[in-house]
């Protein structure tokens, strides 16, 4: 079952959150961020060429034209191999545990995964960001050597930062494989 | 420490109950307010401040009230907290100024005294080292509501205090002797509570107690702050014209138009924080405590004001 719904994120843009459900207790959440928008590449590419123009006007030094350039192409790839995430997926199944993947815009991955024995609770948290308070989705991992309290705070939906709406769709669905695990771990 | 659930999604009784655990007694009050305490001293910080705010969002939070308190971080305690009964804390992350956790005190020998420093004590034993003397000599040159002057008079002790901040409200004048907030000052007004122990002219220990057990219990402070609220959403707002003309008016012809200068530029700020960040981009708070809290129990509809200030037990 597949189900794909529009929310935004805590600066008003748009992200696609798409659900969904292999079992009823292995489901995969998947947002994604509108990708690289031609105008701010533009706008970016622009500003930065236009400096450089000022700079060879007033030393009449190509050289620096010439690095503009590559300066600009190299803080291209490295902003969409090291920061531009497009897709972030947070993957729960009930009996292994939570996998967790930020995909960037260069085609790069990466993953992190969560045994199921290490999860306490999966909740949503307050936090103060910037000028402002947001909610964000995070996973509370066991301490080992005392299981009643809490070790780590793993934030999920890092860099998408979706809004309240969102987080509770998440937040409700992952519940229900948890609270399943958690009846099924206790059982005889 | 977290939103758990569709709790803050209920619909609010207009006559609510709140409850600190079940079993125990809980309030009902008919009109509920949305209370922010904004302050910078707050616990893990001690002092009379820090406390009484702790203990009056409480008593609110009990009266069906919504609470939160907004005060600067300490160290790695920042972000957002929940203290008991949902009580949520913002701890920003602000640059302080100064040491917010020492009052700047007047520290002077007397010679005719022989002073025992005996550092910090524990709560337990304040009352057995304070019943030792006759007279409090406090000599704080900043205080807000001093509540060491309170144990100090609940322990039947003649109480000499500087005149600053809230202290001249906090105990009647047969209670304290107040002085500036200078040594020549401070050493009249300690001769005067000698004189006055020696002629007899004191009342007894005991009856200070008794006189002083009376004023302050929290749910009273709780009921008198609630009033004080109630006449403030009474009066009108003023519109920002009308609010500079008072701090012009009001503040004398200079310091009124710096005021002035700086309200303006507060506004100024605050519509360009608007424009950054929109009213519709923000996510409403899930209410911990309060008609909609997630942390509160409800009672059913009542319609008479006197019915809701009857105390009712809960499951």
């Amino acid at each position: 079952m597949e189900d794909k719904r529009i929310f935004s994120d805590i600066c008003g843009g748009r992200l696609a959150l798409q659900c969904r459900s292999y079992s009823p207790f292995c489901r995969e959440f998947c947002v994604s961020c509108p990708r690289l928008s031609l105008r701010s590449l533009t706008a970016v590419t622009c500003t930065v060429w236009l400096a450089a123009y000022g700079l060879f006007a007033l030393c009449e030094n190509s050289m620096i034209l010439s690095a503009a350039i590559f300066i600009t192409l190299l803080g291209l790839l490295g902003y969409l191999h090291f920061v531009k995430i497009d897709q972030e997926t947070l993957l729960i199944i009930d009996s292994l545990g939570i996998q967790m993947t930020s995909s960037y815009a260069s085609g790069k991955e990466n993953t992190t995964f969560i045994e199921m024995g290490k999860v306490k609770d999966i909740v949503i948290n307050e936090a103060i960001y910037m000028q402002k308070v947001i909610y964000y989705l995070c996973i509370l991992l066991k301490d080992p050597l005392e299981p009643h309290n809490i070790s780590q705070v793993v934030p999920v939906f890092q860099s998408a930062k979706p809004r309240l709406d969102c987080l509770i769709e998440v937040y409700k669905s992952c519940q229900e494989v948890l609270a399943h695990q958690k009846a099924t771990s206790t059982r005889p | 420490m977290a939103y758990r659930g569709g709790g803050g999604h209920v619909k609010p009784p207009s006559a609510l109950c709140s409850s600190v655990n079940s079993g125990k007694f809980s309030t009902c009050t008919a009109l509920s307010h949305n209370i922010c305490m904004v302050s910078d001293f707050f616990y893990p910080n001690m002092g009379g401040v820090e406390s009484h705010i702790y203990q009056l969002s409480q008593c609110l939070i009990q009266r069906g009230h919504k609470v939160i308190i907004v005060t600067h971080a300490y160290r790695d305690r920042k972000g957002i907290r929940y203290l008991t009964n949902g009580l949520k804390v913002y701890y920003l992350p602000l640059k302080v100024m100064y040491n917010q956790s020492t009052a700047t005190t007047l520290f002077h020998s007397l010679p005719l005294l022989r002073v025992r420093l005996l550092g910090a004590l524990e709560h337990k034993d304040v009352r057995d080292v304070l019943v030792q003397g006759h007279i409090f000599l406090n000599t704080s040159l900043t205080e807000a509501f001093c509540m060491a002057i309170v144990e100090a008079a609940s322990c039947g002790l003649q109480v000499v205090s500087t005149k600053v901040g809230g202290i001249p409200e906090v105990l009647p004048e047969s209670l304290i002797v107040l002085c500036e907030p200078s040594v020549k000052s401070l050493c009249e007004g300690l001769e005067k509570a000698i004189f006055q122990l020696k002629s007899g002219t004191l009342p007894t220990p005991e009856n200070i107690h008794n006189i002083v057990k009376t004023f302050y219990t929290w749910k009273n402070v709780a009921r008198r702050t609630e009033k004080v609220y109630e006449l403030v959403l009474k009066e009108d707002v003023l519109s920002v014209d009308k609010r500079l003309d008072r701090l012009i008016s009001h503040c004398g012809s200079v310091t009124g138009h710096i005021f002035a200068l700086l309200a303006v530029l507060n506004y100024l700020f605050l519509i360009v924080l608007r424009w950054i960040t929109p009213d519709s981009v923000i996510d409403v708070a899930i209410d911990a405590t309060g008609p909609r809290g997630a942390w509160t129990h409800h009672c059913p509809h009542s319609e008479k004001r006197g019915e809701n200030e009857k105390v009712s037990k809960t499951r």
